[in-house]
């Protein structure tokens, strides 16, 4: 499914982005099928599949498109909830439609980075503001403790 | 000392000033450690005190945003600003392409010198 910028204009604001966030939910043999199949069909891929990171990433030469293919997302379990949780949308007109992380899960996802920085947390409170009633509430405040980013989450609450 | 020069970095004139004030404040303990021959080692170690004011930092770690009002605020706007396309039939995801391609195009291209 797609996270990230891709996912952000489904739910929130809409900024440029220069690649495309994918999250896998699958065991380590299959990164590794995922990342042969990437190369034997032309994608360039700087570094080999790897238990202890995250993401690795993939290059698209003939579009020059970059795809950050995230194995285990931050703050993101992977369970049947999450996935019931998903949405289609189609980014690239109508011929073409992929999954998108929940709005819940996406804001979650932005909080609990790492690297979490000020357009991270744009993101999320976009979100939070495009999408206000419509989020679930419950879900969300779980979603937030699993990944302890709740007094994050309230913060940004109240400052909108 | 240099092992934690090693992991942190920094001047070592600032990281003994630093530890000396974490020492004055009861957050660490520097202990002299004599091993053999040599000069002794100086043991710093975090003091109960200073564990539990790690425990809080971290604590607060988790409710201080890097974003001030203003950034969220305009984060706020956009949201408006795509809500209000939507509500006129706007697709966002065909913004997005006519935006994201311009950004495209700015970076590709090559810039032009001011010293011809």
């Amino acid at each position: 499914m797609v996270i990230g910028g891709y996912a952000l204009i489904a739910y929130g604001r809409i900024r440029t982005t220069q690649d495309i966030d994918i999250a896998i939910a699958a065991s380590f043999p299959d990164i590794v099928r995922t990342h042969g199949l990437l190369k034997k069909s032309g994608y360039q891929l700087p570094s080999a599949p790897n238990r202890e990171a995250p993401l690795f990433l993939a290059t698209d030469l003939e579009n020059q498109v970059e795809f950050e293919i995230w194995t285990e997302p931050d703050g993101v379990v992977f369970d049947a909830e999450l996935l019931n949780r998903r949405i289609r949308i189609r980014p690239f007109g109508d011929d073409f439609e992929v999954f998108a992380i929940g709005p819940e899960d996406f804001i979650v996802n932005k909080l609990a980075r790492k690297s979490k920085g000020v357009g991270d947390e744009q993101d999320a409170a976009s979100v939070l503001k495009r999408q206000e009633g419509r989020l679930d509430n419950d879900y969300i405040m779980r979603r937030a403790k699993q990944a302890k980013v709740t007094g994050l989450l309230e913060t940004l609450m109240q400052m909108l | 000392m240099s092992q934690i020069l090693t992991r942190f970095g920094g001047r070592y004139e600032t990281t003994i000033d630093l530890i000396k004030e974490l020492s004055m404040r009861s957050l660490v303990q520097v202990t002299s450690e004599k091993n053999g021959v040599g000069r002794p080692r100086h043991m710093i170690r975090t003091t109960p005190l200073g564990k539990q004011f790690i425990e809080q930092l971290d604590q607060l770690s988790d409710i201080r945003l890097q974003s001030n009002k203003n950034d969220i605020k305009k984060a706020v706007k956009q949201a408006e600003e795509v809500q209000r396309l939507v509500g006129l039939g706007v697709d966002p995801y065909i913004r997005f392409q006519e935006v994201n391609e311009i950004a495209r195009n700015i970076a590709s291209t090559p810039q032009t010198s001011r010293h011809p």
